[in-house]
């Protein structure tokens, strides 16, 4: 099997056109939002990492359409189910920020530190495995329903592993998909 | 509409093949045309199938390794093992040069990593025709893999196979940017260039086209998951791993990956900073290099 750039792309890209050729719909601005959900995450070359993610935004961010992220995602959820890949467990929290938060389909761009731990077993525990992460993300958010976000990015890690230093399966390029429930109090009507 | 043809046109000729080369020195670099590995030139003195056309019944009786070196490497990653093995009684070296490689830079861009393949099991197949039946497979770096692939998909006829050495193995690579090659490589990056001391220019390949770089991740990719799906070795057949702790170029977690995800594989991380240690020549080196190149090359000796 040869990996090329559409292998990995072309459902996202599919996606992308669908989001920004659809309708626009206003935004509760003066509520508390919290998105809860699961997030898919898939390093190009390498893994599927998946997990829990969590959005919160107080009413003051709002305007700016700033919010604040947390992902727990973990190999043990992706590629590691049920095979012999390696499991690690990554802790990110993220600055979120919304263009367009009055719309439907919200570009979005993200600056995400985390902590990420990798079990390789007892035999190589002199081997490197636990980092600090540092990832940049961009992509779009859509919410078409009041209650459903659905959010598609693309991430770069900074900080990788290399062999001599640093977390041996921290790869560079990610596609991330964010699949959200939303509450927000005081509820009010859409 | 005159502007989108105008951004169309120039986004087209920036995707367009280009045949770009890098600057080449043909009288220093064996990625020229001039300067070729030596097993080429003299067959004879790498490959046992060649040395031995009719081998005596004496020499059918002794152990038989084929080295397989590494991506961008040549013949000469093995010479201190097999110089090291020659002066030992019972085992015969083969030094086999994988496909595309010690060649020139066109050969390598070309090459697919099934070529780079190619040799191992045509030598294998002719050492195992000619009756010998103890034959040992040793690798370094992308050997591994490569040996591997042979080993999983049947290639070869494993009820000849003795023991499996593995040096350095790269399952995952340690500059991860690898994984980007199918996306960047022969658009934004045609060629990615390699620092070789004097002594090793000439060995390896100074460029590396993005087409190898391509393959080479495309092959650690397919054994990876062939690994995290579970490998089985041929009914006693051993595997011997020798990591390095800390390596530039096979990041030390394909170590991991292959005792996950082979049964009864005897995997040790050893100390050292250097990739596929148990070659010095025409590197800096210390002592302690040195004592462990010569242990692990007795425990391999032990082992067959």
């Amino acid at each position: 099997m040869r990996y090329g750039a559409s292998s990995l792309f072309k459902p996202f890209i599919l996606i992308l056109f669908f989001l920004v050729f659809t309708g626009v719909k206003a935004a509760d601005s003066s509520a508390t939002r919290l998105n809860v959900g699961l997030a898919f995450r898939k390093y190009t070359g390498f893994y599927w990492v998946n997990g829990i993610t969590a959005e919160y935004g107080a009413p003051a961010w709002n305007r700016k359409g700033v919010t604040l992220g947390l992902n727990f995602i973990s190999s043990g959820a992706g590629s590691a189910l049920a095979s012999h890949a390696i499991v690690f467990y990554h802790a990110e929290g993220s600055f979120i920020k919304e263009f367009r938060t009055n719309k439907k389909v919200r570009p979005r761009a993200l600056l995400s530190f985390g902590y990420i731990y990798a079990d390789y077993g007892r035999r190589f525990e002199q081997l490197p495995h636990s980092a600090l992460t540092c990832a940049f993300e961009t992509g779009v958010s859509y919410q078409p329903v009041r209650n459903l976000n659905l959010a598609v990015t693309f991430g770069y890690n900074f900080i990788k592993g290399n062999g001599a230093s640093g977390v041996g399966v921290i790869y560079p390029l990610f596609a991330q998909i964010k699949v959200m429930y939303c509450f927000q109090w005081p509820a009010t009507r859409t | 509409m005159k502007w989108k043809i105008i951004i169309l046109l120039a986004v087209t000729a920036g995707c367009a093949k280009k045949d770009v080369m890098p600057p080449i020195d043909d009288l220093k670099d064996l990625d020229g045309t001039i300067i070729v590995d030596s097993s080429l030139v003299d067959p004879a003195s790498f490959l046992l199938s060649a040395a031995l056309p009719s081998p005596s019944a004496a020499d059918l009786q002794k152990q038989v390794i084929i080295t397989v070196h590494g991506f961008s490497a040549s013949n000469f990653e093995w010479q201190e093992f097999a110089g090291n093995m020659k002066d030992r009684a019972n085992v015969l070296v083969s030094r086999v040069l994988m496909g595309g490689h010690g060649r020139d830079y066109r050969a390598f861009r070309t090459a697919s990593w099934h070529d780079w393949q190619a040799p191992v099991i045509e030598e294998y197949e002719k050492l195992a025709a000619k009756g010998f039946t103890k034959i040992s497979l040793i690798g370094a770096s992308t050997g591994c893999p490569v040996i591997l692939d042979m080993l999983s998909t049947g290639k070869i006829n494993t009820a000849l196979l003795n023991k499996i050495f593995f040096v350095d193995p790269i399952i995952i690579p340690a500059d991860k940017n690898l994984s980007l090659a199918p996306l960047v490589g022969g658009s934004v990056i045609d060629y990615t260039e390699t620092e070789l001391s004097d002594a090793e220019n000439g060995y390896w390949y100074k460029y590396r086209p993005a087409e190898a770089l391509k393959e080479l991740n495309e092959l650690t990719i397919s054994i990876r998951k062939k690994l995290e799906d579970g490998l089985t070795l041929p009914p006693g057949v051993g595997l011997y791993v020798y990591k390095s702790e800390s390596d530039q170029s096979a990041d030390p977690v394909s170590a991991v990956l292959i005792q996950k995800g082979i049964e009864g594989a005897n995997v040790e991380l050893v100390r050292s900073q250097l990739h596929v240690f148990t070659r010095l020549k025409g590197r800096s080196y210390t002592p302690a290099d040195t004592e462990l190149q010569q242990t692990v090359f007795n425990k391999i000796y032990s082992a067959l």
